[in-house]
């Protein structure tokens, strides 16, 4: 279970988090949405342990990142895909992906690569294992990304707003990828833009607020006119982004 | 007899040597900006048989030593045209032609960043090519040009020291008489060499001040727009 | 600091403390370390310039700080300093010219005792010019050609 309690984050002068409870159990696909600034992607960025919290604690599986020797384990439970991809420039796709579960799982390297061939089968890219980031399209480089996580068999998949810097048709490619997931039953905690496709395949849907959790309701309640729509804001944050 | 301890008459010394070097760090370096930064002119006008041969010897001063240069000049010339030359006329010879071939691809690129579209605007709008290079140009390119300049005169000050082995009195060369009599290396080159430095931290730091002054006034003005 | 100022520092002072060492080790000491500053120099401004999101990719993905620097960091910094390191590697070409005031006889050593043989100091340092400007062009060829070969896998096809 992964655990958020209480967390508040500051930069400065500036309160990014203010006071978020979360709890994720394992199986469920939730999504965090919100306008930019609400502090989204800092909520992901603490649970990865890539910023220190001023306030409350996180814990993956009873691992507090807070501790600097548990953080390692909570990592290894947790695998992050970004927005702006971060793949290793200078590597193949096949090294990318198998990076981390050689130095980390200690795997030996004939699995990784098994295993990573698969995963890159599995999302289209099994020809392209020996190609470089550099010539691969945002679509393709996102799914590589996608595939470097997943080799780390992660319980939580962490998802920072993957489709924002995509264009629509490979903004649908990877969806397609993210529903396939959350069919099969990965844990995954998502930021996103992309509204229509997070009613699709979440269970629950998070409101943020200028740090602040508004919601945290079953999907369809969040859409009902009775349940998330009676909030002011939410109403207004829905009414400008959607397309209906 | 023989005093091959320091005295306070050394200070003295070592601070004619930097005099010397110095003075003579600042009229090349003055020279070699007016002479780089004229070549750089020349260019932006694409005039037409001066420009590559610029080219040419920058090119050739930039690749090759100091060293050999000052002993092209020192030794060669006057073996050539059969004149007498001093040390001290050699020295600013051929640092300032040195430090103009930097001077003139920090010029160069300085020019270039500044977007043709500006300068279209400006002839576009009746202004001669003197008053463009005047207005629009010149103060733009100053203020890019004032950070690499900086490391380059900083450089400049160090290259300074080669000019005692063709005989000017500077500073290196007054560090060398002290070893020679104390036979004390490592305080004489320290001291030596802290004299450079210090002198390149104060021509650093005014450079940058000197950036920021320039910095300031342009970006009220608007002339550095950020893209 | 010069470079003379440095080599002379260990030119006359190494004897004073005992270490007696030829000329030759003297100025590739003296060279090596004024080499090596600038370098270290090129070096860490090619790390800091490395993108932090890869940092950040490899280090939630459990990569410890010596696998993340050894596999990651040095690699991709390495090869995008190769140009800067190039002209560090030229400077010293060109520095090393100074190793003739301390007794070496290196190339403008030598030149300097074929002045002294032929009495024609013009032609022979006009010549020394354009060898040395030689050597470096030759040299940046290089440092060019290596770039592309190292940095081909990870610069952008033209879409």
């Amino acid at each position: 279970m992964l655990k958020v309690e209480n967390v508040k984050k500051a930069f400065g002068p500036t309160t990014v988090l203010d006071g978020v409870n979360l709890t994720i159990n394992p199986g469920e696909v939730v999504s965090i949405l919100g306008s930019s600034g609400s502090g989204k992607s800092t909520l992901i960025r603490c649970i990865n342990g890539l910023e220190k919290l001023n306030g409350g604690s996180i814990t993956v599986d009873d691992f507090d990142v807070g501790k600097p020797k548990e953080l390692a384990e909570a990592r290894k439970r947790s695998a992050t895909v970004f927005q702006l991809f971060n793949l290793y420039p200078h590597m193949t796709v096949l090294g990318n992906v198998t990076l981390a579960p050689v130095e980390v799982l200690k795997k030996p390297r004939a699995e990784a690569e098994a295993t990573a061939r698969a995963l890159l089968q599995s999302v289209g890219l099994g020809d392209r294992a020996d190609a470089y980031p550099a010539q691969l399209s945002g679509g393709q480089r996102q799914r590589v990304g996608i595939c470097r996580a997943l080799a780390m068999q992660p319980r939580y998949l962490l998802l920072d707003e993957v489709t924002s810097a995509l264009d629509p048709e490979m903004t649908a490619e990877v969806l397609a990828i993210l529903a396939k997931l959350a069919a099969e039953g990965t844990t995954m905690l998502f930021v996103t833009h992309e509204i229509e496709f997070a009613r699709q395949i979440s269970n629950r849907i998070v409101f943020l607020d200028k740090g602040k959790l508004l919601v945290d309701l079953p999907t369809a309640d969040f859409f009902a006119a009775e349940g998330g729509m009676t909030n002011p804001r939410i109403a207004q944050f829905l009414s400008k982004m959607r397309k209906d | 007899m023989r005093f091959s301890d320091f005295t306070p008459f050394d200070i003295w010394l070592l601070l004619q040597g930097l005099g010397v070097s110095l003075g003579l760090f600042l009229s090349t370096s003055l020279i070699g900006l007016l002479i780089g930064t004229s070549w750089a002119v020349c260019r932006f006008y694409r005039v037409p048989v001066l420009t590559p041969v610029i080219t040419f010897i920058a090119e050739l001063l930039k690749n090759s030593p100091v060293l050999v240069q000052l002993f092209l000049v020192f030794f060669g010339l006057p073996g050539l045209l059969h004149i007498r030359i001093t040390p001290t006329t050699a020295a600013m010879i051929t640092l300032s032609a040195n430090s103009a071939a930097f001077v003139y691809v920090i010029a160069v690129s300085a020019i270039e960043s500044i977007g043709r579209d500006q300068i279209e605007a400006a002839r576009v709008f009746g202004l001669t090519r003197w008053q463009v290079l005047r207005h629009v140009v010149a103060p733009q390119a100053m203020a890019f040009a004032i950070g690499p300049l900086t490391a380059l005169l900083v450089n400049q000050l160090q290259v300074t020291s080669l000019i005692s082995v063709i005989g000017v009195v500077d500073l290196t060369k007054i560090g060398n008489i002290l070893n020679l009599r104390t036979l004390k290396p490592f305080i004489v080159w320290t001291v030596v060499g802290l004299l450079y430095y210090l002198c390149a931290k104060l021509l650093a730091w005014l450079g940058a001040r000197f950036e920021n002054r320039l910095r300031a006034h342009a970006a009220w003005r608007g002339l550095i727009c950020s893209k | 600091m010069p470079f003379i100022v440095q080599l002379f520092f260990f030119y006359y002072g190494l004897p004073e403390i005992g270490i007696y060492i030829d000329a030759f080790t003297t100025g590739v000491v003296a060279l090596s370390i004024a080499g090596g500053a600038y370098a270290s120099d090129v070096i860490r401004a090619g790390i800091l310039a490395i993108d932090p999101g890869i940092i950040e990719a490899a280090e939630v993905s459990g990569l410890s700080r010596r696998v993340t620097f050894t596999k990651i960091v040095l690699p991709i910094a390495l090869r995008t300093s190769v140009r800067p390191l190039g002209s560090v590697l030229i400077n010293m070409i060109l520095t090393s010219s100074i190793l003739s005031t301390i007794t070496l006889n290196e190339l403008t050593g030598s030149a300097q005792i074929v002045v002294s043989q032929t009495y024609r100091p013009f032609e022979v340092y006009v010549v020394l010019l354009v060898v040395y400007a030689l050597l470096t062009y030759l040299v940046s060829l290089g440092i060019a050609l290596l770039h592309r070969r190292l940095n081909r896998d990870m610069m952008e096809a033209v879409a």
